[in-house]
């Protein structure tokens, strides 16, 4: 190798030697990019090192040429390798700069509640409907001719005297019971009739497990055929789904005015029965009433009350809390079903 | 209803035990509510007898008595004023135990020393109250264990009697359900009496033969008042009924046996005597036993001597005529009140009784001269010691009419169609004629049945064939799963309920809760919200359940307030309900489905920022959120006023054209009256617009792939100028390319004058087949900026 080479070479070392010491200096973008320039930019080290390329002997210049790449290559690695350097140096802190306490609270929208009586009554409606009950719906404020008289209940009857009812001025009362909406549809429709009616009903009763308003639903099938035994099926099906596959379902006699025979149903409950629904073959008179057949058609209707079964399935102690709305109970319903 | 077992068995033969009894009661439609033991809860209880009594030297309330305790005498301090000489009595000696497992100890009583305790029936949990000590009857011996000594067991059944079956109101009426389901004859009671053919019948007129169909009038002479007999006053405590004396005891005694209510005059104070059973006069005045002066109306039935009412009739005794412990000749008065009339005199005098409960449910009409005849028995043995007391043998018993007992055509057939079971002829046949149903015709059927006179609630082949059901059991129906068929068409119904669901599942997502609310509530309250008069009540629980609400919000601001009272930091609540809108007096109301929404406190809050209060703005996001997930368009908000809002935040709503509802601030003022504390904003929506018909399916538009440029603007505008004529005047002018417009910015105040602000606005453009080129937005965007110069007098900031 010629002196000329050998000196080139040593300038060149030289020069990689003092970039790598300014790669390792420095930790900043800027300062990285002003460094590299100083070595590779166009007012650079490596401007004087071309023109002396020019000086050399023309069968040297490939040799030097090559010096002079290689040493460029190794100082772009090398201010290369610093920019990685430095990333990484940024980014490490950018994640340190991030570094939360996952366990503070989260920016929330605390669900709201549906109403245990309302969820009750949404599990009611589903499954009758599932079991092809279409739903029908009738006034809150009734008169006597459906909430009473059409119902068997005529002004004498005793039975009258079970519900305390809300008067109105006319004939005109808060329907003490979801059973007039029975009568409506089966004035509304030809047999077959089979409906739901769920909503709000009244009596005047205030105390510790009565309030003056609550919640009932209805059910009716009427058609040629709907025996008790169709009572009894669907509505220990119905009961089954609610409390549960393996529960005891109890049927026995009682009255209402409406039915014949009628039905109290009850369900197996801790040690004993907890009474649910009332329930019954719809009785000959009303189905004149509204101007059936009786030895054409026949049906059953059952009633159910939604608040007491609420605050069985919620152990809910006063019926009271049902109708305050106080956000400390209501937020205690919050949770999805 | 309480019912005895120990008196039950007097009149039927089962070997059921007390829970087989109670079940077989419930299955046969006599609901068994409860089942109470009534067990000689305590030990060392003697019977002892009251040799002396002394007053105590340091108390005036309390006495020393001497017991004879069957092997001592003791002294034994008492405190029951009705502690004497004489007196068989309950005595707990040292070392007894009464219930509650309180034991006697020797105890210093002020000073005096006192070797036991004389029992009262409570303190022996005999019964549940009871005044003085418990007298026993005087030939026990001294020292005679007193579960020995007194009949102590016994089960007392609640009963839940339905209103139909008033048949079951007594013992004999239980226990005759209770002899047709084990197939044992019934056990009348003894009813004979001795009888003296001196005395004339006392004459008795009914003048109103509808309200009276049947009154027996017996005489009875020479009684003497005392204390029943021990077995009489135990089966009464055991149905609470507190024994008085022989007399009373009877009459009671005989209601709870046969289920007739009695009533025993003393014969001295009936002028004639003569009994006229007649309607009372409007106005007629007269005293009841229970010394209360009451006012009759041409609704009542009385009871009177030749003079003037003795009784109310079927309801209770008059004052004038009720039988006294000097008491001798009695005129005993079994009859048949028709039960509409007791009915309603006993309710509108808020007169309850016994008697008036049986009457009622109608008794049996063939059984009045025998519960009389039992009564004159019972009253003739029991008589005090020293008397022999006679019946007079002519009585009368006025009958003017008979009470229908009606046949009903029945066919066999008819049961197995109705109840979806085969139940043979003959089982039908033997059902019906052991619950003392009379059946004729041939043995397929059909038949012809003769109801029992006991029975008045059977009229319609319906009614036998639950008298057969529920004779051989509900139980032998069969349960099949359910039938279900396909419906053919929608259940538009249950679709509609769904979307209303689907609304309050929305609220609860935004941290609604669901309220209930009454639908009543105080005219003063509802006098706030609406000039218009509510529906009333005319008999509302409280002035503050009267008025028919027309609106949801009155209530939920209440249910605001309450919970901001109890400490809650902010407060959402929604309901569903109707309200009533009157159309008229005596016109059933418009009942208008609602949805209304409070909201109270922060909007936001957290760690981070910290709360932000609520506002108006908040409520309307949500509004149209509501709208959105419904499937409706965004409703149209115009300022309006309502009394009950803040003038200045009060808007009514639109959608697709109909009127939706009102939102806004709660007045300041009425925040203030109704003491609420916070700022509180309110929706009242209707919720038919937003649920009344299915959403239609979306339709999807191409959203276009060419990119969008948007420009901003700020416009210094009158504050008169509404943002949504800004919008829509946008929307008419109908420029090619705007995509969409938006307000991204309001300022107020700074440079610009009092009565005006600036409103920035976000437009972007868009073309759906090719990217627009700057001088395309600059032409268009241009356009739009003269035109709102011109439109508004909008000066470009």
């Amino acid at each position: 190798m010629s002196d000329a080479l050998a000196a080139l070479r040593a300038r060149l070392d030289d020069l990689r030697e003092q970039a790598r010491s300014v790669a390792a200096g420095v930790d900043r973008d800027a300062d990285l990019n002003e460094g590299k320039a100083r070595f590779l930019g166009r007012k650079g080290a490596f401007g004087p090192v071309m023109r002396e390329l020019g000086s050399l002997d023309r069968a040297q210049r490939p040799a030097a040429g090559a010096l002079i790449n290689e040493a460029k290559q190794a100082i772009e690695a090398v201010f290369a390798e610093a920019r990685a350097r430095i990333e990484q140096k940024a980014l490490d802190a950018a994640l340190e700069a991030g570094r939360i306490d996952v366990t503070l609270p989260g920016r929330r929208s605390a669900p709201g509640a549906t109403h245990p009586v309302q969820a009750v009554l949404d599990e009611l409606v589903d499954l009758l409907v599932e079991l092809g009950f279409a739903l029908a719906d009738g006034p809150e404020v009734e008169t006597e001719h459906y909430n009473f008289d059409q119902l068997n209940m005529p002004a004498s009857h005793p039975a009258r005297d079970m519900q305390d009812t809300f008067y109105l001025q006319g004939d005109l009362l808060l329907r003490t019971q979801t059973s007039p909406v029975q009568i409506r549809a089966m004035e509304d429709t030809k047999p077959p009739v089979r409906i739901i009616a769920p909503g709000k009903v009244f009596r005047c009763d205030a105390d510790v497990t009565h309030s003056p308003t609550f919640h009932q639903i209805e059910g009716l099938w009427v058609d040629t055929d709907v025996t008790m035994a169709d009572l009894k099926g669907v509505l220990s099906y119905f009961l089954r789904r609610l409390f549960g596959a393996d529960r005891g379902v109890r049927f026995r006699p009682s009255f209402f005015p409406f039915t014949e025979p009628s039905v109290e149903v009850d369900v197996e409950f801790g040690d004993g029965w907890m009474e649910v629904l009332g329930a019954g073959m719809v009785h000959p008179r009303v189905l004149r009433n509204v101007g059936f057949d009786p030895t054409a058609v026949q049906g059953f209707a059952f009633g159910l009350g939604v608040d007491r079964l609420a605050m069985v399935r919620y152990g809910i102690t006063d019926i009271r809390y049902l109708f305050e709305n106080d956000q400390r109970f209501l937020t205690q319903f919050a949770r999805g079903r | 209803m309480k019912i005895s077992l120990n008196w039950l068995r007097r009149y039927v033969d089962v070997d059921w035990d007390a829970d087989t009894i109670a079940e077989r009661l419930t299955l046969v439609g006599l609901e068994v509510d409860g089942v109470h033991r009534i067990e000689a809860d305590f030990t060392g209880v003697r019977v002892g007898k009251v040799q002396a009594v002394r007053p105590h030297p340091g108390a005036d309330r309390l006495q020393i008595a001497q017991v004879d305790t069957g092997d001592d005498v003791l002294d034994v301090v008492c405190g029951a004023p009705n502690c004497r000489a004489g007196l068989t009595v309950a005595y707990a000696g040292l070392g007894a135990r009464l219930p509650g497992g309180f034991k006697i100890k020797k105890a210093k009583i002020r000073g005096e020393i006192s070797l036991g305790m004389l029992c009262s029936e409570d303190e022996l949990g005999l019964s549940e109250a009871s005044e003085g000590i418990l007298e026993l009857p005087g030939d026990l011996p001294a020292g005679q264990p007193l579960e020995q000594a007194l009949p102590i067991e016994d089960v007392v059944f609640d009963l839940g009697i339905t209103a139909n079956r008033g048949d079951c109101l007594s013992h004999l009426g239980v226990a005759r359900e209770l002899a047709a389901l084990a197939g044992v004859p019934l056990k009348w009671p003894e009813a004979s009496f001795p009888v003296t053919t001196e005395g004339e019948p006392v004459p008795v007129t009914v003048a109103d033969p509808t309200r009276c169909a049947r009154y027996v009038g017996r005489v009875v002479r020479g009684l003497g008042v005392a204390p029943s007999p021990l077995w009489m006053q135990r089966l009464l405590s055991a149905v609470g009924v507190r024994p008085i004396n022989n007399l009373v005891d009877v009459t009671n005694f005989v209601l709870f046996e046969y289920g007739q209510p009695l009533h025993a005059f003393d014969l001295r104070d009936l002028e004639g005597p003569a009994i006229v059973v007649r309607t009372a006069e409007a106005g007629e005045r007269m005293t009841t036993l229970d010394d209360v002066e009451r006012t009759l109306t041409a609704d009542d039935l009385v009871i009177c001597d030749a003079a003037r009412p003795v009784a109310l009739a079927g309801v209770m005794g008059g004052q004038n005529s009720e039988v006294k412990d000097d008491t001798t000749d009695v005129l005993l008065e079994s009859a048949w009140f028709e039960p509409t009339t007791v009915r309603l005199t006993s309710r509108r005098l808020g007169l309850r009784s016994e008697s008036s409960h049986r009457f009622e449910r109608s008794v049996d009409p063939e059984r009045t001269v025998e519960a009389a005849n039992r009564a004159l028995h019972l009253l003739c043995a029991l008589s005090a010691p020293g008397t022999s007391p006679q019946v007079v043998e002519a009585f009368t018993d006025a009958r003017p009419r008979v009470v229908a007992r009606p046949t009903v055509e029945y066919d066999p057939a008819h049961c197995t169609r109705l109840l979806g079971v085969e139940l043979p002829a003959a089982r039908q046949r033997e059902a019906l004629e052991r619950l003392g149903f009379a059946v004729q015709g041939a043995e397929a059927g059909p038949w012809s049945v003769q109801t029992p006179s006991w029975r008045n609630d059977v009229d319609e082949a319906a009614d036998l064939v639950e008298e057969v059901a529920r004779y051989v059991g509900y139980a032998i129906i069969p349960t099949p799963p359910p039938r279900v068929t396909a419906r053919t068409g929608t259940d538009a119904g249950y679709a509609r309920s769904r979307r209303v669901r689907r609304a309050r599942e929305l609220l609860n997502g935004r941290g609604f809760h669901q309220a209930l609310n009454y639908s009543f509530l105080g005219k003063a309250l509802q006098a706030h919200f609406a000039a218009e008069a509510p529906l009333e009540l005319l008999n509302p629980l409280s002035e503050d359940q009267r008025a028919l609400r027309m609106l949801l919000a009155p209530r939920l601001v209440e249910n605001a307030a309450h919970n901001l009272r109890h400490g809650a930091e902010g407060v959402r609540l929604f309901e569903v309900g109707r309200v009533f809108l009157p159309r008229g007096a005596g016109v059933q109301p418009a009942e208008v489905e609602r949805l209304g929404l409070v909201w109270a406190g922060p909007a936001a809050d957290h760690w981070q920022g910290g709360p932000r209060e609520v506002d108006f703005f908040d409520l309307k996001g949500l509004l149209v959120d509501l709208c959105a997930m419904l499937g409706r368009p965004a409703p149209t908000l115009t300022p309006a006023e309502r009394p009950w809002l803040h003038p200045g935040a009060t808007a009514t709503v639109r959608l697709e054209g109909a009127d939706l509802g009102v939102i806004g601030e709660l007045h300041p003022g009425l925040a203030r009256t109704l003491d609420l504390g916070a700022r509180l904003f309110v929706a009242e929506l209707d919720l038919e617009p937003l649920v009344g018909a299915a959403a239609p399916a979306p339709r999807f538009v191409d959203f276009g792939r060419f990119p969008a440029v948007t420009r901003d603007l700020a416009l210094r505008l009158p504050r008169t100028v509404l943002a949504a004529q800004v919008l829509s005047s946008i929307e008419e002018l109908a420029l090619g390319y705007v995509d969409s417009v938006r307000v991204f910015d309001v300022y107020e105040g700074g440079s610009l004058g009092a009565d005006e602000r600036s409103l920035g606005l976000r437009v972007t453009y868009r073309a759906p087949d090719r990217t627009l080129t700057d001088e395309d937005v600059s032409a268009a965007h241009g356009r739009l900026v003269d035109h709102l110069r011109d439109a508004f007098s909008a000066q470009l900031r």
